[in-house]
């Protein structure tokens, strides 16, 4: 007992170590019990909508319309044998907790395509930047439990994005796809694309959801 | 600059920003958010949900009736796949507020002052729900705080459906009523089902007990489904569901706000005959669903002499 005390005197900071780590481990088994494993979030990449109709709207004219269709494949191995998840602790003046992120890659069957005016364009693959919110303890329709953030990419059969993964030292642009579809989805049970945006040789417009019936082309 | 005068200045912008938070908004956002907002949910999920589902199936069949304007040759089709669609969505409803703008992005272009009398309203009905269903005082104490809310509600006038009583014939008596109900009647049950929905939970909540309030939002909910069991027969509704009918012990505690609720759904049916009827050109939507929206705001159009709340 003497000696323990004798240790304690000569680590001022071992008490405040001690209580970090209880509150670390405490927040991992946390994360072990409750928080889901990675191939959880592989079925939000699997439910992403088969076919959406889209339109940018433009004043004085016509819109601009588009559309997609696409199927699943399989996942971009060996990175993406299982989605990636990585917990960051909440900062004040956010409830305590930790958001959860995930990251998805999945290639897309040959036939997909989106359908930019008289262009059929082949989507390759989805990739998927997602949130779980879930951990933050703030239960409240109005913040959604889940962010996902779906890139439907098109022309890049090797999924190599959204960043150059190597630059600048591989030179080009710091980004790698010039051409997709960018949606938010805030609720995995209806899937509802928000937030579009068409990225089209680099050039950005932003876009509305057209549900007119079917998912049938317009 | 004297510090007198920096003194002086700093209250007088505190007072002007004091002064602006206080003031009722244009826009339809409450803020700051009620402490119940929302509470109804944490204790009832299921039927939460189902709000959120009916606002989805709300907009989306507006949504597709303005798109598919002029281009229905089945109607009896159109209704099927929209009733199979919107069916899906309430078996499997979101679990958050979903924006319409999300969903129905040219209705809600369309429809601006419509959708902003029927947001506002929403927030009403949803704060309402939440206070029944957490307030621990079961008397005066609930009564003055949905009263302060509907105080609340009522303040922002540019965006208020008035709470007079108005007779049904605000709702068919224009000349391109009751088009959505002959063509679309099963969907319009399904329409007044949700309806029947939202008001009978009013009435479940006034239940003294917490467990006879549970059994009894359970009932709703379970009644609501077998209403959907078999459309148009299992929904046996003649005309729309009023909330004085259906909750009279809501209604006789708070009397003025049933109106301002019908008034409400009643909006729902003609934004529903405007996008229907082919006697609205689709020039003349706009102009409509502005006008018929100023009758859901002023007392006088339409005013009921039968009004509950007026008898004194």
């Amino acid at each position: 007992m003497k000696e323990r005390k004798k240790i304690m005197r000569a680590h001022p900071g071992f008490i405040g170590v001690l209580v970090i780590m209880g509150v670390c481990s405490a927040r991992m088994a946390r994360a072990e019990t409750i928080a889901p494993s990675a191939p959880f979030y592989r079925d939000f990449t699997m439910k992403v909508r088969k076919v959406a109709n889209f339109k940018v709207p433009v004043p004085g004219s016509a819109d601009f319309s588009f559309h997609y269709e696409l199927d699943q494949s399989t996942p971009l191995l060996p990175t993406f044998a299982d989605p990636l998840l990585s917990d960051l602790p909440s900062v004040p003046p956010e409830p305590q907790g930790y958001f959860r992120k995930f990251w998805d890659k999945v290639l897309l069957k040959d036939g997909s395509y989106v359908q930019l005016g008289d262009q059929k364009i082949p989507l390759t693959c989805i990739f998927i930047s997602g949130q779980d919110n879930r951990f933050l303890g703030v239960p409240n329709p109005l913040f959604p439990e889940y962010l996902i953030k779906v890139y439907l990419v098109a022309n890049d059969y090797t999924c190599t994005g959204p960043v150059n993964p190597g630059w600048p030292a591989t030179g080009s642009k710091k980004e790698t796809w010039d051409t997709y579809i960018y949606y938010e989805v805030r609720d995995p049970t209806i899937m509802l694309p928000t937030e579009v945006k068409l990225r089209y040789r680099w050039a950005e417009y932003t876009g509305v959801l057209v549900d007119n019936g079917g998912g049938a082309p317009l | 600059m004297k510090i007198s005068n920096i003194i002086r200045i700093f209250v007088l912008s505190f007072l002007v920003s004091a002064g602006a938070m206080n003031a009722a908004s244009a826009e339809p956002v409450w803020y700051p958010l009620p402490p119940e907002a929302y509470k109804f949910g944490q204790r009832y999920p299921d039927a939460q949900n189902l709000l959120f589902a009916f606002d989805y199936g709300h907009a989306l069949v507006y949504e597709r009736l303005l798109l598919r304007r002029g281009t229905i040759p089945n109607p009896e089709a159109f209704e099927k796949q929209l009733i199979q669609d919107v069916l899906k969505i309430l078996k499997n409803p979101p679990h958050i507020k979903v924006e319409e703008q999300d969903i129905a992005p040219n209705y809600v272009f369309t429809f601006p002052l419509t959708v902003n009398l029927f947001d506002w309203s929403h927030m009403l009905h949803q704060f309402v729900l939440d206070i029944l269903a957490t307030s621990v005082d079961r008397g005066d104490g609930m009564k003055a705080r949905v009263n302060e809310i509907f105080k609340q509600y009522k303040a922002n006038t540019p965006v208020v459906i008035t709470d007079q009583c108005k007779t049904m014939l605000f709702m068919d008596g224009h000349y391109f009523s009751k088009a959505f109900r002959s063509q679309y009647p099963s969907f319009n049950l399904l329409i007044w089902s949700y309806h029947w929905f939202q008001i009978k939970l009013y009435e479940a909540l006034m239940k003294p007990a917490q467990q006879e309030r549970d059994v009894a939002v359970n009932k709703v909910t379970q009644k609501f489904w077998d209403l959907l069991s078999n459309l148009p027969d299992s929904a046996d509704f003649d005309m729309m569901p009023e909330t004085a009918v259906e909750a009279p012990t809501f209604a006789a505690m708070f009397p003025r706000i049933p109106s301002a609720f019908d008034n409400n759904h009643m909006l729902h049916d003609i934004t529903s005959d405007i996008l229907t009827s082919d006697k609205v050109s689709r020039d003349q939507i706009r102009t409509e669903a502005v006008r018929v929206s100023r009758m859901d705001q002023d007392p006088a159009a339409f005013k009921s002499a039968k009004c509950p709340a007026d008898k004194p």
